[in-house]
């Protein structure tokens, strides 16, 4: 956290040098979240791209005592892009048509795995991807949902239960052609 | 244990955290729930190997460099600068009205510029400090009176410094409690007429606790000062989080002044989930903002001190005094109810007013 900290000052003094190395540490896998939560890989960048110059323009309301600089860059991210979400006027959940389509590698259980997880609310996907993905610690995972932290445990199980029935009836096919 | 039960058990164990000994015991017999933690594993895997798979496999070029970089505090001195509030009217930022509908609070006092100032507040079971009254330590004025409904009643008070002794100080309450079935008088003056003024001694800082007939207790809280603050006490000049923040507002359509406020103040609760602020105007009825999407509202655009929105081929923009909230937010959500007109005690449809309230009660009416 101290190091967080002190890099937070550095930004927050207009120090252009550290908010780059911020910036090239975490945007390729704020990217790689996003695109879980948004469905496609160009608004993903977007959203991205917009979270790091919201930071940049206003460098505001970290708090190192409540989690990593990371988290809450993730938590503006999330934001971000339910407010992308908003715009679209749609549902999360109408997107898991693109994603599928979006998911790079053809292999056949990885896209077993992504549309199974591209069918879970959006919390969640951005629950397992934090934690799983992301190896973010339950408070910091309270930090970015806000949510509390004992709430934490109980969806993160409702998230896996989801995401395992959903994996079993769909890609049970795939994985036995492994 | 069964399996049902320990589930939960086997995720968070999956995620390092402790897990109970029956929950233990059960998993080492269970196969079923090995088969889970197994899979779990599984799951992790793949997740990571589709995140690896879909990353953008170089960093993508940064366009933060674009976003002209806004000094934290280049706002404050503009605002400072630019501030035509006296200085006094911040402390009749008492004349507030928190909360309508679901629960109202009014409050109102008066306060001059010098001497012991005495700063009351009322602790409401069930509904927090409502209201805080500042004045000075003399007993010819000052007076603050405040309505809170939804208990599920109506308590109507009024609270006055009476004189002082050292630290101790003589204040004088009436107060009256109405059961939900009997509709209050319009005016705290009409609903408190005839209620005796009780005197207590207090010392500040020291609650007090008053007895109300047919209500219970209330809490007054008092503190001496040797100023009267410019803001309330406690107030830091950055909105909390997640609260949408309205002080002195002054609201504009096209370019006519529909409303000017200096003075008042409101604040959504933080931590309701569906706290707005409503901006009543005569004749044009009640202007309800949020900061998140709700049934009927149009989103605004938040910049520092000010909230832009267009309906009905009209553009509005309502200007206050201070940041509107953190700077997360960029947009407010506005629902525009011409016909509303209030019905409380103590508000008059020919003034305007802010106050606080559930998302839920606009929607249900």
């Amino acid at each position: 956290m101290a190091d967080d900290h002190d890099l937070w000052e550095r930004i927050c003094s207009r120090d252009a040098d550290a908010f780059e190395a911020f910036y090239r540490d975490n945007a390729r896998r704020l990217c790689g979240y996003l695109r879980q939560i948004v469905g496609n890989a160009e608004t993903a960048e977007d959203v991205m791209q917009e979270t790091f110059s919201q930071i940049w323009r206003t460098p505001n309301g970290y708090r190192a005592e409540l989690g990593s600089l990371r988290g809450y860059l993730f938590g503006i991210g999330r934001k971000r892009a339910a407010e992308w979400w908003r715009k679209r006027e749609r549902i999360p959940e109408e997107q898991h048509e693109n994603s599928e389509t979006e998911v790079v590698d053809s292999s056949a259980r990885l896209l077993a795995i992504g549309d199974a997880f591209s069918r879970l609310a959006e919390e969640q996907r951005s629950l397992l991807w934090l934690r799983e993905v992301e190896g973010q610690s339950y408070a910091e995972l309270a930090a970015i949902l806000q949510i509390p932290v004992g709430t934490v445990k109980s969806r993160l199980f409702a998230a896996r239960e989801a995401l395992r029935r959903m994996w079993n009836s769909s890609g049970k096919a795939a994985r036995s052609k492994r | 244990m069964n399996c049902k039960e320990a589930a939960e058990c086997v995720s968070a164990l999956f995620d390092g955290e402790p897990m109970p000994d029956e929950a233990a015991r059960h998993l080492s017999d269970c196969e079923e729930c090995r088969l889970r933690l197994n899979e779990y594993v599984q799951m992790s895997a793949e997740l990571r190997n589709m995140a690896s798979a879909t990353a953008p496999q170089t960093v993508p070029e940064a366009r933060w460099r674009l976003a002209e970089p806004v000094a934290p505090t280049n706002w404050l001195r503009k605002w400072r600068g630019t501030m035509r509030i006296p200085r006094f009217a911040f402390a009749l930022m008492l004349v507030a009205i928190f909360g309508l509908s679901g629960g109202l609070a009014l409050v109102k006092a008066r306060s001059q510029a010098s001497g012991s100032v005495l700063l009351l507040s009322a602790k409401i079971p069930g509904k927090g400090v409502i209201s805080i009254c500042t004045g000075k330590v003399s007993p010819e004025q000052d007076m603050c009176s405040f309505g809170q409904v939804g208990l599920p009643g109506t308590l109507t008070a009024s609270l006055r410094f009476i004189s002082r002794e050292g630290n101790r100080v003589q204040i004088g309450v009436r107060a009256k409690y109405e059961p939900p079935d009997k509709e209050p008088a319009t005016t705290f003056d009409a609903e408190l007429k005839g209620v005796p003024l009780e005197p207590y001694w207090m010392e500040p800082d020291k609650p007090l606790n008053v007895s109300v007939a047919g209500f219970g207790t209330m809490e007054i809280l008092g503190e001496l000062r040797d100023h009267e603050p410019a803001l309330f006490p406690g107030a830091t000049l950055d909105p909390g989080p997640d609260e949408l923040r309205i002080w002195s507002p002054l609201m504009i359509r096209d370019s006519q002044i529909l409303a000017d406020m200096a003075g008042a103040f409101v604040g959504t609760q933080p931590q309701e989930s569906d706290s707005g602020v409503v901006f009543y105007v005569p004749k044009e009825g009640r202007f309800v903002f949020a900061l998140m999407p709700f049934e009927g509202a149009i989103e605004a655009d938040i910049q520092i001190n000010r909230i832009y929105f267009g309906q009905s081929g009209h553009s509005y923009v309502v200007v206050v005094s201070g940041p509107v909230a953190r700077a997360e937010y960029k947009h407010v959500w506005v629902l525009h109810q011409p016909e509303w007109r209030p019905a409380s005690p103590g508000l008059s449809a020919d003034g305007s007013f802010v106050g606080r309230v559930k998302l839920s009660d606009v929607l249900s009416k």
